[in-house]
């Protein structure tokens, strides 16, 4: 394995780890555009994202200057980057300096050859259908990224495509399961409040029951947390048998 | 075809009538060619069956839930596998009691998978088998995929339901454990304990005299008896 070929699969393992639960997507984020800066003959990269409403962010850049000129292809809607997101396909700006360039997008093309910079190469991040933002590699040079480095490029925008959904997915399960645990715990201490009047009050569990409404109702208060306070030891049963 | 297709395929032909997470443990024993295997919930407060199918799994199921010990705990508290290929030799530390009665039932080897979704992690299903060794590569695999399914199963349905209400396969496990609750509230008036003790009493008393952890409730709460002060 050559050099360029152990960074590469390096690059690809480390990425892959993060699909492993508990794990910073931001921190995968700063990983993917530092590593494509590393591996691929390109001198800055970025990535943007689009957020539940549709609007683009800047959540990553190896530089200033290249979170600049991010914001202002989000901002003025127009650049390379954008047109990938939009299309889902790899999109290669060309010379900056070239007139057919200016003309396609006349503010990016200018600002980003002002500061420095002579081609951009924007790669969709992309899962099938659903396309989440784009992955941008800066170069001062003005030649077209190589066949190698594109698929390369490719490969690593894919994996952290697939984290940042695993992770939203994951993010959502856990919501739900909360709920679930929630709506459970619930019912449980119900169950046990039911049990423990019963014993105490020598009644049946739907007498029980009855009585632990009763109670709530006239206190103006939750159910559960009746419940709640009846198996804490926190509420005197005998105001329950009372009422 | 892939993995997941074949055994989406299996689901959908074992489904007789029930529900696609009730059809999970009827197409995990088609799908791996153990004799049974059983679905539970596993959650800090509360712990039900969802399903159960072919041999031992029911038995097996219960006894976990009535003895608090077995495979299922072991693969949601580790996140991974379970596997134990011969029960009566290595199933004893782990599962004392547990083992002993599987053994006694037949059970030779099983191995539970957790069901979970990234972090959130909710649930077991095992897989009992009457025969020795580990599962082949195949079915570990296909193991993975049916638990993977049944925990996108259970979080679509209950994303679905309101905040308050949990899908009906959970509903019908939890309405089997109603009674252990209400004992469990019972022994805490009783004894003045909190509730995980009065939970371990209970258990204890249900091993301790032959009954499943729902029949000793049933028999607290419906029979009126309590458990001796000195436990």
């Amino acid at each position: 394995m050559t050099s360029r070929e152990r960074h590469v699969t390096g690059t690809l393992v480390q990425l892959a780890d993060t699909l492993v639960a508990g794990y910073d997507v931001a921190e995968m984020f700063y990983y993917l555009v530092e590593s494509c800066t590393d591996v691929l003959s390109i001198d800055h990269a970025g990535l943007m994202l689009v957020d539940a409403d549709g609007i683009l962010h800047v959540v990553a850049a190896t530089s200033e200057v290249t979170h600049l000129i991010e914001l202002l292809q989000i901002q003025n809607q127009e650049g390379p980057c954008l047109d990938a997101f939009r299309s889902g396909l790899v999109v290669e700006s060309g010379p900056l300096a070239d007139s057919e360039v200016r003309a396609r997008w006349p503010i990016l093309s200018e600002a980003a050859h002002d500061a420095g910079f002579g081609a951009i190469t924007a790669m969709p991040m992309r899962l099938r259908d659903q396309v989440l933002g784009a992955l941008n590699l800066f170069r001062v040079e003005t030649a077209p990224l190589t066949v190698d480095d594109l698929a390369v490029a490719q490969a690593f925008a894919n994996i952290a495509t697939i984290s940042i959904l695993q992770a939203r997915a994951t993010h959502d399960a856990r919501t739900v399961i909360d709920q679930l645990q929630r709506a459970l715990d619930t019912r449980v201490v119900i169950e046990q409040a039911k049990g423990f009047i019963a014993q105490h009050a020598n009644i049946s569990l739907d007498e029980s029951f009855a009585r632990i409404r009763r109670y709530a109702r006239n206190n103006n208060l939750r159910l559960s947390n009746v419940a709640r306070d009846i198996v804490a030891n926190v509420l005197d049963p005998e105001l329950l048998i009372e009422a | 075809m892939t993995r997941l297709t074949r055994i989406l395929g299996i689901l959908r032909a074992e489904r007789a009538g029930e529900t696609l997470l009730g059809s999970v443990c009827r197409a995990a024993v088609v799908a791996l060619g153990t004799n049974g295997a059983g679905l539970m919930l596993l959650t800090k407060s509360h712990r039900g069956p969802i399903c159960s199918h072919g041999d031992f799994a029911t038995l097996g199921e219960d006894l976990q839930l009535s003895l608090g010990e077995g495979p299922s705990g072991d693969a949601f508290d580790t996140r991974g596998l379970v596997e134990v290929t011969d029960l009566s030799a290595s199933g004893g530390e782990r599962w004392p009691m547990f083992s002993q009665a599987m053994t006694e039932a037949g059970v030779i080897s099983l191995a539970s998978f957790p069901l979970q979704i990234g972090g959130a992690r909710f649930g077991a299903l095992t897989l009992y088998r009457s025969s020795y060794g580990e599962l082949s590569f195949e079915q570990v695999a296909d193991g993975y995929v049916i638990a993977q399914i049944a925990s996108h199963l259970i979080i679509a349905g209950q994303a679905q339901v309101g905040e308050d209400s949990v899908i009906p396969e959970i509903e019908a496990g939890f309405v089997r454990m109603e009674p252990v609750h209400q004992a469990t509230g019972m022994v805490m008036a009783q004894l003045g304990i909190g509730a995980e003790d009065a939970l371990a009493r209970l258990r204890g008393a249900a091993f301790g005299s032959d009954r499943t952890l729902v029949a000793m409730a049933d028999h607290i709460v419906l029979g009126g008896v309590e458990l001796p002060r000195d436990g």
